[in-house]
């Protein structure tokens, strides 16, 4: 018996575009606490079911559960006050703004900052300090009034992880968050993930197979938009048909 | 169904290359004045229409090439530079015409009228109402059949991909921007005989033209045949019947598409 | 609080600099000139405040619109008609004027706000085109192509300001207009200002944060509407006199530009319209032509200077 409660439960959830089915009947669960990666061929539908989870897509059919909650009506911004994080395949950062402008837009979301139209002290310096401490955390201090758009990129993904991560969520969404780094910075993104797996439930989707096995105590694998495997990292290992869709696409 | 030719120009600039081109009415007038220009040397309107229509197609070429395309694909920018475009000409035009009226004589094998039904229709009207079909059946069969319509659609869907694929967009743009006033320009031409030109006179044909496209929906060819259908009668049926009330009539027709149907009523970008 | 900025950075310079002509300019030669140069600097006000209204939606959330004629028009409208043909008093004016322009955000900013970009350019345009046919059609109301006249001034019944000079008048507009300018200082300065540009720069990230990106833009135009139509009713109390021009695709065109022309902030707004005015003016002296000379000063910045004047700053 399911616990109804975990951090995701999806039943037979699907979306299509026009004739392309894209997600079709995903029934799929996640534990609490636990970092479960998500793998699968180019295509099998991987960050559409992350816009699906995270409301910026609604589905054609079956549901979404968050936290026992069934979100599959709300829009993006409530189920972000549920406590869901996410970052994205290609970096979704205030680009003309600076960092802590960026981690200031980010953090006043949480606090009932949101309309605020003046600039009042008291809550305003804890946002400021709440910016400023996770900026120390990631070693951004100096970079705090540097724009956005003209960091590096590995910084970059970084900073779209820290939008995520500043309101202090319970769900954290990873879209590819290696793509793109050096084995140096992929090895330190990796110890991170680890670090934040101890509070928060940690759905990843990763294209580096190595790294969703070192990280991940459950993998899903979708292929053309139906899970087609479900299980620990040494099942999947272990499973030929997985290594035969990988392998199938490299052959394309 | 003059309004037609006019619209389908801009309908599709915006559609096919997401331009508002506000310029529209200055290219119809731009086809009026040289197409009377021409007239007045060579006495001959077929001369004058080719003259207006090619006229007006060359400078839109132009403006496309050197100055729309040095402006980043922003809708504000482009926008502006069009209403730039506009203000140019507008004083242009006031100087050759002084502020006067101005029309266009009828061409003499389309002069007079033809009997039909018990009605007299004037001929050139009649031509007119042709023509507008004609064009319209003739862009419809080159966006949709020739090798031509299609690497237009591509390069309207996305324009990046389209590039990649080996399709020359920056010249594809010319020519789709030249031909949309290439018509502008024959329209205005055509409307010569019937409705003249006055400085001033590009803002009012502009209207129209945003009328019928607001109702048809931004990139829908046939919705805009439709709609200018719909706009002329309502026109004519209204200066005859309430004068007063003709052109509030169409706002609030546009006013009750807005609520129901935002996007048009054969909305969306489409082909 | 603020963090730091670098002190004396070249910035600051330039805000001092800047502070310092806007006291000069604005508040003190009006004492000395003529009522030709101060009707001129009206003018700087109030379309500067038109312009700024107009960059709260256009530059700071993304939204460039050709409609924001509709409120300054509403505003400009609303006060004399009130004034002339229901013959209300001033104060009732204002009020009914203040209304019929919230009720134009209203409404028009939830037709509008479901489209994007070119839609939304087109559909802004399209809005304000009905209004201006009202005016332009229901001349019992409105003087039709002719105009309203009659309007009058307020009087505000202080025997040291008199509304009725010219220079009373002005530091009448500047004064409101002085509030205003700190208004959408404040305001885009504050939390709620720092999320309009959030939805400018990235709609999904925005709404994955917890914000409700609609809500947010709909702010952004009422806010916008505000002082744009604001700037109407300064403009029908300075000119005695309204016509659909203040409805007009023209003036919307204009204001759009002053924006874009002054690089994106609120006081670059303001220095657009400056700009704009002042060369309006300048160019009909020296020639009939002062169309073809906005016109190719219209592209030249467009092609030439895209970001506007934002390069006197570093960053926005």
């Amino acid at each position: 018996m399911k616990n109804l409660t975990y951090p995701v439960i999806t039943e037979n959830l699907s979306v299509h575009f026009g004739g392309l089915q894209a997600v079709a009947d995903v029934s799929f669960t996640a534990e609490e606490g636990m970092i479960h990666a998500i793998i699968g061929p180019n295509g099998a539908g991987k960050t559409t079911f992350f816009n699906l989870i995270s409301g910026l897509l609604q589905p054609s059919a079956g549901r979404i559960r968050l936290f026992g909650q069934d979100v599959s009506k709300l829009p993006p911004q409530q189920r972000a006050a549920l406590g869901v994080g996410r970052t994205f395949q290609v970096v979704n950062i205030f680009s003309s703004l600076t960092v802590f402008e960026n981690l200031l837009l980010a953090a006043q979301s949480q606090k009932n900052m949101k309309f605020v139209f003046y600039r009042r002290g008291a809550s305003y310096r804890f946002l400021s300090i709440k910016a400023r401490e996770m900026m120390d955390e990631w070693g951004f201090s100096e970079k705090s009034d540097i724009l956005a758009q003209t960091l590096s990129h590995g910084d970059q993904r970084q900073l779209d992880l820290m939008l995520a991560l500043i309101g202090e969520p319970k769900l954290l969404l990873l879209d590819e968050p290696t793509a793109g780094l050096s084995r140096a910075e992929t090895a330190t993104l990796t110890e991170i993930i680890r670090t934040l797996s101890l509070k928060t439930t940690i759905l990843m989707i990763e294209h580096d197979i190595e790294v969703a096995f070192a990280l991940a105590r459950r993998i899903t694998v979708l292929h053309e938009g139906r899970i087609f495997a479900d299980g620990s990292p040494d099942e999947i290992r272990m499973d030929p048909r997985v290594k035969e869709i990988y392998l199938g696409e490299e052959e394309a | 169904m003059l309004l037609f030719t006019l619209t389908s120009g801009l309908t599709l600039i915006l559609g096919v290359m997401k331009t508002l081109n506000l310029a529209h009415g200055t290219f119809f007038l731009l086809g009026f004045y040289t197409a009377q220009w021409v007239i007045r040397l060579t006495n001959n309107f077929f001369l004058g229409a080719v003259a207006g229509a090619f006229g007006a197609g060359i400078i839109g070429m132009a403006v496309q090439r050197f100055l729309l395309s040095r402006v980043p694909a922003d809708p504000s920018p482009q926008t502006l530079l069009t209403v730039g475009i506009i203000y140019v000409f507008q004083d242009i035009f006031l100087m050759i015409s002084k502020g006067r009226i101005w029309m266009l004589p009828k061409p003499h094998f389309l002069a007079g009228s033809i009997p039909f039904g018990g009605l007299t229709f004037p001929t050139y009207r009649i031509a007119l109402t042709a023509m507008g079909c004609i064009i319209f059946v003739l862009l419809w069969l080159f966006i949709r059949k020739t090798k031509w319509g299609a690497i237009l659609r591509a390069g309207a869907d996305n324009p990046k991909i389209a590039e990649t694929v080996g399709i020359n967009i920056p010249w594809v743009w010319v020519m789709v921007f030249g031909l949309g006033i290439f018509i502008a320009g024959l329209a205005g031409v055509l409307a010569g005989p019937i409705w003249g030109a006055f400085p001033g006179g590009e803002w009012d044909i502009l209207v129209f033209a945003l009328i019928i496209i607001l109702l048809a929906g931004m990139g829908s060819l046939h919705g805009a045949f439709v709609m200018s259908l719909v706009v002329g009668m309502i026109t004519n049926i209204g200066h005859a019947l309430f004068p007063e009330m003709a052109m509030f009539l169409l706002f609030a027709l546009v006013v009750i598409v807005m609520l129901v149907r935002p996007r048009g009523i054969f909305g969306g970008i489409k082909y | 609080m603020f963090h730091s900025r670098k002190i004396l950075g070249r910035e600051s310079l330039v805000t001092f600099a800047a502070i310092g002509i806007g006291i000069l300019v604005w508040v003190i030669m009006p004492l000395f000139l003529n009522n030709y140069w101060i009707s001129v600097l009206i003018e700087t006000l109030v379309y500067g405040l038109f312009a700024m209204g107009l960059s709260v939606l256009a530059n700071y959330t993304g939204f460039p619109s050709l409609g924001q004629a509709a409120f300054f028009g509403t505003g400009a409208y609303t006060l004399g008609i009130s004034l002339v043909r229901l013959g209300q008093g001033q104060g009732m004016s204002v009020l009914l004027s203040l209304v019929a322009i919230m009720m134009v955000a209203v409404i028009f900013g939830v037709l509008v706000l479901q489209t994007k970009g070119i839609y939304f350019l087109f559909i802004t345009l399209g809005l304000a085109q009905i209004l201006w046919a009202i005016a332009w059609k229901w001349q019992s109301v409105t003087g039709g192509d002719d105009g309203l006249v009659g309007i009058t001034r307020p009087n505000l019944g202080l025997s040291w300001w008199n509304l009725s000079t010219a220079s009373g008048f002005y530091y009448f507009i500047l004064t409101i207009f002085i509030l205003a300018f700190l208004a959408l200082l404040l305001i885009t300065k504050s939390p709620l200002g720092r999320t309009f540009v959030g939805v400018r720069e990235s709609e999904v990230r925005m709404s994955c944060l917890g914000y409700n990106v609609w809500l947010h833009s709909y702010l952004a135009f009422i806010i916008s509407g505000f002082f744009s139509g604001l700037a109407g009713i300064l403009y029908a109390w300075y000119n005695l006199f309204v016509a659909p021009q203040q409805l007009s695709m023209t003036l919307s065109a204009e204001g759009l530009f002053m924006g874009i022309l002054g690089g994106g902030t609120i006081w670059g707004a303001f220095l657009g319209a400056v700009i704009i005015v002042l060369l309006k003016h300048m160019a009909s002296f020296v020639t009939d032509h002062w169309l073809l000379i906005m016109g190719a000063f219209y592209i030249i910045i467009i092609v030439y200077v895209p970001k506007g004047l934002s390069f006197m700053l570093q960053r926005r």
